[in-house]
C-alpha cells in the first residue's frame, strides 16, 4: 500500500497563507469558460539531460513545450517528433539523448535522410550542439611545459600558447615541477580552452637556452 | 517531562521527514547524476514520478490560471531493496528538498526510529553534495487511515466507518444527527509556535483506496527562528518535530482509539 503523499511544494512560514491543494474535483464558475488549450501545453521543467549514465549531459537552450492529447493521455514533445504516454514522462530525458544520439550519428556518417535533416534543423535550436560535441569528443596528445603552479597553473604548450588553467584542471599537473616538460591527453573546450588534463607523463627538463626542435620525436 | 506517547500499532501507513533548502535548477540537475550513483548501493530502485503542475490561484473568488506556463516535471524517487519486492524505505530528491519515506506493510506500521538514521547518514552527504550549506526548514509527516483493513475496530456490521468513535474532531459535531457519512473533507493549521515558526497542518479526507476510507494527514513543519539550521540543528529540529508530532497524534484520536492502538 502506497499513499505516496508529500506536498509538492516546499512549505512557507506565512502565516494564513492560501496552501496549494491538490485538485481531485475542479468547478469552473466564471464568466468565461478557460480555453481547453490552457491545460493542454505544458513546460518540461529540467534543462539539462543526462546521458551515457550521467556521465555526460545535454544542456537545452530553451525549455521544451509538452503538448498533451488529453483523449489519448499521451503528448508529444513540440519540435522533436518524440510521443510517449504521460505516466511515462519519466523516460523524456532517455528518449531526448536518443533522438540527439541518432542525428548526430546520422550527420557524421552523412546518412541524414529529409525528415531528419528537418529534425536537426529545428532541435538545434533547442540545443547547444557545439557543446554537445566538445563534450563527447575524445582527449587529444599535448605536449607542454608547466611555467608556474604557485598562484595559478600556467603552461606553455607545444605551440607556444600560453595557458592559464582553472585550478581544478591545473592540478593534474600536480606532479609536474616548474620548468618541466610534460605530455598529456587534453581536452579543449569552446575557444580551445583546457577543460581537461590527464595520463600526465613526466619528461625531461629542458635547458633554458632549449626550444621545441630539441622535444623528442613522437613515434 | 511527560513520558513520551508509544503507539505499538497506529494507523500510520506513510512516515515522512524531509529538509528543506531551494537548490539552482540547473546545480542541481548536473549533480543529481553522481547523487544517483553515490545513492545507488543503498537506494539502487528507481521508481520516478511525473508531476503534471497546473497554477491556479484565486483572486476574488475567481479562479484563475497564473500566467506562468503549466509544468511538467520528474520527481526523483528510489528505493531500498526488499525481499518482497515491495516500496518501504524510499529516498526523494527535489530542487528544493531531501526527503525520506516509510511505508506501511501489512500490520506492521514501522518506527519512527527507522527513518532517522537514514537523515542522519544521508543529510551530511546531501549537503556536502549539492552545496548546500544551510537548511531553510524541516517537515515530519504522518499519514494515517481509516478503513476496514487499518482499523476494522472504527466499522461497523454494515460497513460503515464509525469516525466520531476514532476522531476527537468528529466527536462532538454539533445539532442533531444520527451518524456520520462521506463525504468528509476538512483542514485546519494549527500554529504550535509562533516564535519559532512551527506549524501542524491537518487534513481529514475521503480516500477511495477502500470503502468508507478517511485518510488523516498531519504535517508538522517548522522554520528556523533567526538564522538557518546548519545540519545538527536540522536533525535536532526532526526530532523535536516529533516529539510534538507523537503528542498531536495523541490529541487527534479519541480515548478508545488510542486503546485500541496500544496508547493507553
Amino acid at each position: 500500500m502506497i499513499s505516496f503523499a508529500e506536498t509538492s511544494r516546499a512549505p512557507s512560514f506565512e502565516f494564513n497563507r492560501p496552501v496549494p491543494q491538490m485538485v481531485v474535483e475542479g468547478e469552473y464558475r466564471g464568466k468565461h469558460t478557460p480555453s481547453q488549450e490552457c491545460f493542454q501545453e505544458f513546460v518540461f521543467d529540467q534543462k539539462i539531460i543526462p546521458f551515457e549514465g550521467g556521465n555526460r549531459s545535454l544542456r537545452l537552450l530553451k525549455q521544451l513545450t509538452l503538448q498533451l492529447d488529453p483523449a489519448t493521455l499521451r503528448f508529444k514533445v513540440k519540435d522533436w517528433g518524440i510521443e510517449l504516454d504521460c505516466f511515462n514522462l519519466q523516460q523524456l530525458p532517455r528518449e531526448l539523448a536518443r533522438k540527439c544520439l541518432f542525428l548526430l550519428s546520422a550527420a557524421e556518417n552523412e546518412r541524414l535522410t529529409e525528415a531528419d535533416q528537418a529534425d536537426l534543423l529545428r532541435i538545434s535550436d533547442y540545443v547547444d550542439y557545439q557543446e554537445f560535441s566538445i563534450d563527447r569528443s575524445l582527449p587529444h596528445y599535448a605536449e607542454g611545459i608547466l611555467r608556474n603552479n604557485a598562484t595559478q597553473v600556467m603552461v606553455e604548450w607545444a605551440n607556444g600558447k600560453k595557458e592559464t588553467l582553472d585550478w581544478n584542471v591545473g592540478r593534474s599537473l600536480t606532479e609536474v615541477n616548474v620548468g618541466e616538460r610534460f605530455s598529456a591527453f587534453v581536452k579543449l573546450g569552446k575557444k580551445n580552452k583546457t577543460l581537461l588534463v590527464e595520463r600526465v607523463s613526466l619528461s625531461q627538463s629542458p635547458a633554458e637556452t632549449d626550444g621545441w626542435a630539441t622535444w623528442p620525436k613522437k613515434h | 517531562m511527560a513520558e513520551k506517547a508509544k503507539c505499538n500499532t497506529p494507523p500510520i501507513v506513510e512516515r515522512i521527514i524531509g529538509v528543506y533548502h531551494k537548490i539552482p535548477q540547473e546545480e542541481f540537475e548536473k549533480r543529481l547524476p553522481s547523487w544517483v550513483e553515490k545513492i545507488s548501493r543503498a537506494y539502487p530502485v528507481p521508481d520516478h514520478i511525473a508531476e503534471w503542475l497546473i497554477d491556479i490561484e484565486e483572486r476574488n473568488g475567481v479562479p484563475l490560471i497564473k500566467s506562468l506556463a503549466p509544468k511538467a516535471r520528474i520527481i526523483h524517487v528510489f528505493w531500498q531493496k526488499h525481499p518482497e519486492h515491495k516500496y518501504v524505505h524510499g529516498m526523494r530528491v527535489r530542487p528544493d528538498r531531501l526527503v525520506f519515506h516509510l511505508e506501511r506493510e501489512k500490520d506492521n506500521p514501522h518506527r519512527f526510529e527507522e527513518l532517522m538514521p537514514e537523515m542522519k547518514k544521508w543529510l551530511p552527504l546531501w549537503m556536502e553534495h549539492f552545496a548546500v550549506h544551510e537548511i531553510d526548514g524541516i517537515t515530519v509527516e504522518y499519514y494515517n487511515i481509516l478503513d476496514g483493513n487499518i482499523t476494522p475496530q472504527f466499522v461497523s456490521s454494515n460497513g460503515a466507518l464509525k469516525i466520531s468513535d476514532a476522531l476527537t474532531i468528529f466527536a462532538n459535531i454539533p445539532g442533531q444527527h444520527k451518524g456520520l457519512t462521506n463525504p468528509y473533507d476538512c483542514k485546519v493549521r494549527l500554529v504550535i509556535d509562533d516564535q519559532a515558526p512551527t506549524f501542524l497542518d491537518v487534513r481529514v479526507r475521503g480516500d477511495d483506496r477502500s470503502a468508507n476510507a478517511v485518510k488523516v494527514e498531519l504535517k508538522l513543519t517548522t522554520f528556523p527562528k533567526e538564522r538557518k539550521f546548519n545540519q545538527s540543528e536540522a536533525l535536532v529540529a526532526l526530532r523535536q518535530a516529533h516529539e510534538v508530532m507523537l503528542k498531536q497524534f495523541a490529541c487527534f484520536f479519541t480515548e478508545t482509539a488510542r486503546k485500541s492502538f496500544g496508547l493507553l
